[in-house]
């Protein structure tokens, strides 16, 4: 056997074990569940008010708003029908009967049957000061109507766009950061408790016994990287199967562009993490211990997404976000966000990509060193500066 | 061949190893014997590379142990070591697959493994829900599933009741089919020195008496001698003393010989004598005093030829007469303890047999 089917016999025991443990089974399904039921029940829960209305006109001026009315309701996806009543009275009491939503009369004042519909008074209001736009622009010329109907609709659509635009560019962002930083967090956990099950039960004795330290640490990290891999894949694509199959979500241009990176910045990140969890979990032999030395790692991932939050989501160009999400700890969750914002050059990204490389070859060979040297240490927790004064043992050193 | 040679090892000021050399042959099984903290687990743990000497060498076949070489190894470390959650079938078959085996050959040798320790019906539950016994049987599966040329275990009777010490020592003899070389180490001597054909006796990091076994016991230069007599009265001494502080007092032996009671009881009376003094003489005169039942005369156990050596090594660093009886007295009562561990006498392997199922 050469060396990496030895690896890979490390890293394949460690998915198919993960995979089979209730625990993984259950979390898996908890996950899936929150994603399909956030993507099809979301939707459902934003309460806009009825997508149907009728509403009584009472005057002649108010008659003549009629078609007005049901063209703006249509482009705001409101379904409306009018009726024209004699009089004020029999318009209001129309209401009162719940024959009809609202009665619009001469002021003009709107008689609405529920207080807290804010939606048909803004449809209303919308269409009057139509109805009055078109008789000013009745009276222009034709080639100023032109122009005019130009500007329209030229401002209207970029307005939409970047409105809409706005909105998904910091919800993608926002959730990039957030996944990115749930599973290297809960991977780089396995990592973490996992080097301690070792020391806990000692099979860590018996394996060196026959491997090479950076076999066990690497098959280790690959199977475990592998398994939050294929996780994040299928939980991407199942959200991404139920957006397109129930067409509840309208997914903008921002999602796609920003996808594609989340997988090699999640594997960047993991092998960053996953080699500095390795490194204090080698530290400790027992389970209780191993948050305590897994502090300062924890405390720099948790920093990275906050940062990503709170700095780079808010002001993405901003000096500081610009060159501190750029740096290794903070990057597999800034340089996404960033790319979600659109503000990233590809020289930038280049760059947080070569430092980010840098960063985990120094990381693995500080996990390498300190894993080799301590795999067999048990008792209380060493500290790092111990732990790299520990000579080497035979197998440390090939 | 295993070849250890001058092996050295300091913890700070404590001296783990100081110059351990011996070597194991194949087809043998040697025992590495010792009180606790004696060097055993750090001579073992160099074996496999597990710890940075600060001198010598370990050389298997007669180069230096690569890394090629240790696949071919089996090692039972004192802790055990094995993944609670896993399913026992498929940790045989990852360990062995770990030492170069294909899969179906680990899984032959596994299948065959957990029949040969009766965990056959147990295959697919997890490590974590077997005794410790059976857990020691699975560890023990573990190290010699790929058939090793060299077997390391470390203190494996360690925690077995007498079914399961004679049940892992008839295992490691059937090891001995395929030229297998095996070393083990305990700090129970007596109670495994029937296992092993050479012995290696280590105390505070170094090697006090090595060779084949029947030879050191043979060429021992004292002997036991139990007597039980039919009549108590007979055995009243001279003084009427409870124990006779001195032989002298005892008056059927000769007062010139180096005698030592070891046991003075109304019936029974155990000494170790030269072993040159002449034995034929000494039951005659002792059958005067009283009718004697039975007479049991072999050379020393293990045990007793390692508390002589440490006796001597104890003796060598004291000066003061005083405190040297003390001493003397405290370490070689603590070290006997230690190695003369009350466990039942072996069973017969036909018992062993009936027994070797051990329900968890």
């Amino acid at each position: 056997m050469n060396t990496l089917s030895f690896i890979w016999l490390i890293a394949s025991r460690e998915i198919r074990e993960r995979f089979r443990s209730k625990a993984f089974r259950i979390s898996t399904a908890v996950v899936l569940v929150l994603i399909v039921g956030a993507i099809l029940i979301l939707p459902m829960l934003g309460d806009d008010g009825p997508s149907r209305y009728e509403i009584g006109l009472v005057g002649t001026e108010q008659e003549t708003l009629a078609d007005q009315l049901v063209q703006t309701a249509r482009e705001t996806g409101v379904e409306l029908t009018t009726k024209v009543f004699p009089d004020q009275e029999s318009g209001k009491q129309a209401v009162d009967e719940g024959e009809i939503d609202a009665v619009l009369t001469d002021g003009p004042l709107l008689t609405v049957k529920r207080n807290n519909d804010e939606q048909l008074p803004l449809i209303v209001n919308v269409a009057i000061y139509q109805e009055k736009l078109f008789g000013i622009f009745a009276d222009l010329d034709p080639v100023q109507q032109e122009k005019l109907a130009l500007l329209a609709t030229e401002s209207t659509a970029s307005l939409e766009e970047i409105e809409q635009d706005a909105e998904s560019v910091l919800v993608i962002a926002s959730s990039s950061s957030v996944i990115l930083f749930l599973v290297i967090q809960m991977y780089g956990g396995a990592v973490l408790y996992g080097v301690v099950e070792e020391k806990t039960t000692r099979a860590a004795e018996v394996l060196l016994a026959t491997l090479k330290p950076w076999y066990l640490l690497g098959g280790k990290i690959l199977g475990i990287g592998l398994l939050g891999l294929g996780q994040l894949i299928f939980f991407l694509a199942v959200g991404l199967g139920t957006s397109l199959i129930s067409n509840q979500v309208e997914l903008p241009d921002v999602f796609w562009t920003t996808l594609p990176w989340i997988i090699p910045w999640f594997l960047l990140g993991f092998l960053f993490y996953a080699a500095s969890f390795a490194t204090a979990g080698s530290l400790t032999s027992r389970p209780e211990d191993a948050q305590n030395t897994a502090v300062p790692v924890s405390f720099a991932l948790m920093g990275a997404y906050l940062f990503s939050i709170f700095v780079v989501g808010p002001n993405p160009d901003s000096m500081w976000s610009r060159t501190l999400s750029l740096l290794p700890p903070i990057a597999p969750m800034t340089v996404p966000s960033r790319i979600a914002h659109g503000g990233i050059t590809p020289l930038e990204i280049a760059i947080a990509f070569a430092f980010m490389l840098v960063g985990i070859y120094a990381m693995t060979r500080l996990a390498g060193r300190v894993y080799a040297t301590m795999l067999l240490r048990t008792g209380r927790p060493v500290k790092l500066r111990e732990a790299l004064a520990t000579e080497k043992t035979t197998l440390a050193k090939q | 061949m295993l070849q250890v040679t001058n092996l050295k090892k300091k913890y700070g000021d404590i001296s783990a190893l100081d110059g351990v050399s011996f070597q194991a042959t194949p087809g043998r099984i040697l025992g590495l014997l010792g009180p606790n903290g004696s060097g055993k687990t750090t001579t073992m743990r160099s074996i496999f590379g597990l710890i940075a000497l600060d001198a010598g060498k370990v050389h298997w076949q007669d180069h230096a142990v690569t890394s090629q070489d240790r696949l071919n190894f089996g090692y039972m470390p004192e802790q055990r070591g094995l993944y609670p959650k896993m399913k026992i079938h498929d940790q045989l078959v990852y360990f062995g697959r770990l030492h170069g085996l294909n899969t179906s050959t680990a899984r032959k040798a596994a299948d065959q493994q957990l029949n040969d320790l009766g965990l056959g019906a147990r295959g697919q539950d997890p490590v974590e829900t077997l005794s410790h016994g059976n857990q020691q049987r699975v560890q023990f599966a573990v190290a010699l599933l790929h058939q090793p040329g060299l077997l390391v275990l470390d203190e494996p009777f360690s925690g077995l009741d007498p079914i399961g010490t004679e049940t892992l020592g008839k295992l490691l003899r059937q090891q001995l089919d395929h030229n297998c070389t095996i070393i083990f180490s305990s700090h129970q001597l007596d109670l495994v020195q029937h296992f092993c054909d050479d012995i290696v006796l280590v105390h505070k990091g170094k090697v006090r008496v090595s060779g084949p076994l029947h030879e050191i016991r043979t060429s021992a230069t004292r002997r036991r001698l139990d007597l039980t007599f039919d009549t108590p009265a007979s055995l009243t001494p001279t003084s009427g003393e409870e124990h006779p502080a001195h032989h002298t007092q005892i008056p059927w032996l000769p007062p010139d010989a180096e005698v030592e009671v070891l046991a003075y009881e109304p019936r029974n009376i155990s000494l170790r004598i030269p072993h040159d003094l002449d034995i034929t003489s000494l039951i005659q005169a002792a059958s005067q005093v009283g009718h004697i039942a039975s007479i049991a005369y072999q050379p020393p156990t293990l045990s007793e030829i390692f508390l002589d050596t440490v006796r001597e090594d104890v003796n060598e660093q004291h000066s003061e007469p005083h405190s040297v009886d003390h001493t003397t007295k405290q370490q070689t009562a603590k070290i006997a303890r230690n190695l003369t561990e009350k466990t039942p006498a072996p069973l017969t392997s036909n018992t062993a047999d009936k027994f070797s199922s051990e329900p968890s």
